[in-house]
């Protein structure tokens, strides 16, 4: 029975018009479905790698020096003695593991999957389009991301290793970093990222084209699910804040290929060696124009979030948003702002006081969107009659994870408190606290809400608690203590975690115990990846072996993509949709059910 | 109730023709200006590092590059961008062939603007810098005109000269005037501390240039290649749809424009200023 | 209705060539400003103003911007704000930071 009733499902998938092959319809596919599973898949595999690449280095945080057990081996068989002698992870491997780690878990994972794979999928749904608007265009920006992330992947194997001058890639460590190869890992990077960049410009465009033409009639603009505003919103910062990553990634490698000064002052001295180069250019230049990116890509990794979230808690509280045009608002607001508040990253720079007041200035402002859009979603449960399923339970969680990553920013904020906390780990427990609680359960929450719409099948509850339970536990563990570490004063991208530290006569008690804290966190992060084996196998073991949804509508919502077939065919619905209200008509007064649809006629 | 009763509505995305009544406008037409809009971002963020570069230099050269063939450069490209403009009028008074005659003698004046350009940076890879071990500092060129030397390049060679003569500048107005102007130098090589001809490696501001008019010229290629597919190929869609073939040569007219814009800046800042 | 057509087309055609003409002016005035005498702080105002006001009518009347959307014109707006803080912050910090007369 069950067979006949999964054959029937994908029937309409597949019977529609003439054909088509495999490949065109599961890898080179102009379908915005498929390009979004695509594109998930991509992002979580890549999301794994870049945790992994974190528990080897918590090793030799927690235990400096000594062999990795089990990976150590590997990592030397497959990186060479150079990288890992004995097991033991170089200082060269850490900064290499350490800069990958955030370049993946950014520009490859959690991106990918929030303005990718989500907004891909469910924007044309959502709106009640056939498909993007250019849907070669998105099918390219699938593959160009794929090969920006191959790059990245290939840079681990080269002489020399991947990156090692962080996320960030500052110049001049970023050029000087390796000068005996003339194609490094840095090289690498850059034109990585150059495909990452033309990919999101290529995605960004196509979202932004679609919300604008694509709306289905009666779709007005404040009849557009929250989750779309967000996407528009991110698209927009996407589409504005990377191209001018991508001219100084080009300027960067014009430093590192072939010989220019862009970011190299006069006079630097590299190992005792004054550097042959022309000289002139200016360090500051990269870290302004990397910022420019950096801060709106903040609000990338956090938007899309909100808008998951937002859906969520409208779904489960069975009521209205509390204060849609607020949200709306707010949004745009933010996303305007973040525009505006680089330089934060940048007070230690011997930032004069003047431009320092007006970044401290517009970074205050910015709190107060992000604050309404916290207060909105909490106040939004007031009176709910909530449904605590396993996805409301990673948007609640989102909820405070979110604000405390919040709160801890404000002293970042301000140039005085920053001397203090700049570079060290109570800056890692802040964004951390943002984007891994923060965005990943919100992403974690989309999973398992959209998994029905894609699949026919939900995902099983009890593990999907556990799995939220466990994470929710690991997720504090890892981070909090690092607020603690950072406030004692250790720096982050420390290749010992902080034991040279205890080499100083007068050691302060409250760092050395700080110190103490790198194996419980450790621990932590490492059960944090087992807390993820009861999702990986209830994410797989569902596809097929999941309870079956009974209705294309399993939660009762209110939104489009939950009017078509499941899963929905190419061209997503059975009839043109036509909407008739706003996104979150919940017990209406006087109807039968609780929830009315969009395109539900009055 | 899953398999849906009716069959799935024919794909079509709406609006690639016709404008969408809300709106104005057609699918593409925003597309192609929200990718304008992170041109902007772009070539903004390049000229934004010119300024600064600029500001923070001890001394910016000036008078590296010719100006009337800039301004020779520069009529080019002007002139093309009305020649696409031409060949999109040319559509909306339904003639093809005259399409095709604006459209590929915009084509053309695009290969004169690369050409001319790729003549410029030629003589800078044939212009030299050489400092003596005695500490002298020469400009100039080498006999031969050789391409892109440099001194390891020399030494490494199989048939290693071991002098190079060399014809230093005609001194700039206001530098004292050497003793014996417009010799032929003769430099042995072991003499020689560094050569380097004027690539993007000899100061910020060839690195700036080479790189905001290298990422303007590759624009340019772009724009050629797509022209020359309209023009070519642009056959087909017109027979199909004669709209949504307007609309692709209105916004390829767009991103020359564009591409025109960008070099209206570029000429006063790199030559001129 | 076809002869109103081309008409209307023949207008266009020769707004196109005016602007065509202004813009190829502006050069020329750029060109003959680079021999002037003219202090480099007088020249590098007129110079640019010259370029800004080409770009202009090539975005105005080539672009169409003067017609444009309201949709496609607010993207640019936002696009231009963004422009100039990216053109002008990083340089008003660098005043800064040197003490520069810009931010005394
Ligand atoms: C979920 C488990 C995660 C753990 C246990 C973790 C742990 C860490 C730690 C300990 C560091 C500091 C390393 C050092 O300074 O030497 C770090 C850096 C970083 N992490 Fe994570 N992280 C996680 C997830 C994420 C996610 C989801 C993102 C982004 C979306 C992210 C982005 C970054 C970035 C950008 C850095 C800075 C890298 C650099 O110094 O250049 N991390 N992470
Ligand atoms: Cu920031």
């Amino acid at each position: 029975m069950q067979t006949a009733a999964t054959a029937g499902i994908h029937e309409t998938a597949h019977h529609d018009h003439h054909e088509l092959s495999f490949v065109r319809k599961y890898i080179f596919s102009t379908d915005h479905k498929v390009v979004g599973v695509q594109y998930g898949i991509t992002a979580l595999l890549f999301m794994f790698l870049g945790y992994g690449l974190m528990a080897l280095m918590r090793w030799q945080l927690a235990y400096p020096g000594k062999p990795i057990p089990v990976f150590g081996d590997l990592l030397l068989r497959v990186l060479g003695p150079d990288m890992a002698t004995g097991g033991i992870m170089s200082p060269d491997l850490y900064n290499s593991f350490g800069a990958m780690h955030g370049t993946i878990m950014i520009f490859l994972a959690v991106v990918p999957l929030a303005a990718g794979a989500f907004a891909n999928y469910l924007v044309p749904l959502q709106i009640g389009a056939p498909d993007m608007a250019f849907p070669k265009l998105n099918m390219m920006s699938y593959w160009v991301y794929f090969v920006g992330g191959a790059i990245m992947l290939a840079s681990f194997f080269i002489p020399g290793g991947a990156a090692k001058s962080g996320w960030t890639s500052y110049s001049p460590l970023a050029t000087v970093a390796d000068l005996a190869r003339q194609v490094d890992g840095q090289t690498l990077w850059l034109l990585g990222m150059v495909f990452l960049i033309t990919s999101s410009l290529l995605g960004s465009v196509n979202i932004i084209t679609t919300i604008i033409q694509l709306r289905a009639p009666g779709m007005n603009w404040m009849r557009l699910p929250f989750f779309v505003w967000a996407q528009l919103v991110t698209a927009f910062l996407l589409l504005l804040a990377f191209p001018p990553l991508e001219a100084a990634g080009i300027m960067q490698l014009m430093d590192n290929l072939f010989g220019t000064s862009f970011f190299l002052p006069t006079g630097l001295v590299v190992g005792g060696q004054m550097l042959d180069v022309s000289g002139g250019g200016s360090p500051l230049l990269w870290q302004h124009l990397f910022w420019f990116l950096a801060h709106p890509e903040v609000y990338v990794l956090i938007l899309p979030a909100m808008g998951i979230v937002a859906e969520i808690i409208a779904n489960n509280t069975r009521k209205q948003l509390f204060g849609y045009k607020s949200l709306v608002y707010a949004s745009m607001a933010l996303g305007f702002i973040s525009f505006l508040v680089w330089a934060h990253h940048m007070y230690l720079t011997g930032m004069g006081t003047k431009i320092s007041t007006f970044f401290q200035t517009t970074t205050m402002m910015i709190s107060i969107p992000s604050v309404i859009i916290l207060t909105s979603l909490f106040l939004s449960l007031w009176g709910g009659s909530i449904r605590f399923n396993t996805p409301m339970l990673f948007a609640l969680a989102f909820l405070p994870m979110f604000g405390i990553g919040g709160l801890t920013g404000l002293p970042l904020g301000f140039s005085a408190t920053d001397i203090h906390l700049h570079d060290t780990y109570y800056v890692i427990g802040h964004f951390h606290y943002v984007v891994a609680p923060g965005t990943i359960f919100a992403l974690f929450a989309g999973v398992y809400y959209w998994f029905p719409k894609i699949t026919g099948r939900t995902m099983n509850e009890f593990w999907g608690k556990v799995h939220f339970v466990l994470s929710l536990i690991f997720m504090n563990l890892i981070f909090m203590p690092m607020f603690i570490q950072g406030l004692e004063g250790m720096h982050r991208r420390m290749y010992d975690g902080g034991a040279a530290y205890s080499a100083a006569p007068d050691l302060a008690h409250g760092l050395a115990t700080a110190i103490k804290l790198n194996v419980g966190i450790s621990h932590a992060a490492w059960l944090l990846g087992l807390a993820q084996v009861p999702f990986i196998i209830n994410f797989f073991w569902s596809i097929r072996n999941g309870r079956k949804v009974e209705s294309d509508n399993p939660w009762q919502a209110t939104t489009l993509e939950w009017q078509t077939p499941t899963p929905p065919p190419h061209g997503n619905f059975t009839r043109p949709p036509v909407v008739h209200r706003g996104p979150y008509e919940y017990s209406l007064p006087g109807r039968a059910k609780d929830f009315t649809p969009q395109n539900e006629p009055d | 109730m899953l398999a849906a009763a009716t069959p799935p509505l024919d794909m079509e995305i709406p609006y690639t023709a016709e404008a969408r009544p809300d709106t104005g406008v057609y699918n593409a037409k925003i597309g192609l200006w929200l990718f304008l809009a992170s041109e902007v971002m772009l070539f903004g963020a390049l000229f934004s590092s010119y300024i600064l570069l600029r500001v923070g230099s001890t001394d910016w050269p000036q008078g590296l590059l010719s100006v009337p063939i800039g301004a020779l450069n520069t009529f080019v490209l002007i002139g093309s961008s009305i020649t696409v403009v031409m060949s999109w009028l040319a559509l909306k008074g339904n003639d093809f062939g005259k399409f095709r005659l604006y459209m590929g003698s915009t084509v053309l004046l695009a290969l004169l603007f690369i050409s001319i350009k790729s003549f410029e940076y030629h003589d800078k890879f044939t212009h030299y810098f050489v400092k003596l071990k005695d500490g002298t500092e020469l400009t100039g060129h080498i006999e031969g005109k050789p391409f892109n030397w440099s001194l390891p390049k020399l030494k490494a060679s199989a048939n290693a000269p071991g002098e190079i003569a060399f014809h230093p500048d005609a001194p700039k107005r206001g530098e004292p005037v050497p003793d014996s102007p417009h010799e032929t130098l003769r430099l042995p090589v072991e003499q020689i501390a560094k050569l380097e001809s004027f690539g993007p490696w000899r100061n910020t501001y060839l690195a700036i240039y080479f790189t905001l008019s290298g990422l303007h010229a590759l624009h340019v290629i772009g724009g050629i290649l797509v022209m020359l597919y309209h023009w070519g190929a642009g056959h087909q869609l017109w027979r199909k749809s004669r709209e949504q073939f307007t609309n692709r040569v209105e916004v390829t007219g767009l991103y020359w424009h564009f591409v025109e814009l960008v070099w209206i800046f570029l000429f006063p800042v790199m030559y001129i200023l | 209705m076809s002869d109103n057509n081309s008409r209307a087309l023949q207008q266009e055609t020769r707004r196109h060539l005016l602007v065509f003409g202004a813009v190829a002016l502006g050069t020329i005035l750029i060109v003959l400003s680079s021999f002037a005498p003219l202090a480099t702080g007088v020249k590098i105002p007129v110079v640019l103003a010259v370029a800004i006001a080409q770009a202009a009518l090539v975005t105005g009347f080539l672009m169409h911007l003067i017609t444009e959307k309201r949709m496609i014109l607010s993207s640019l707006v936002l696009t231009g704000i963004l422009f100039v803080a990216l053109i002008f912050l990083p340089i008003l910090s660098e005043a800064d930071q040197t003490h520069h007369f810009l931010l005394r």
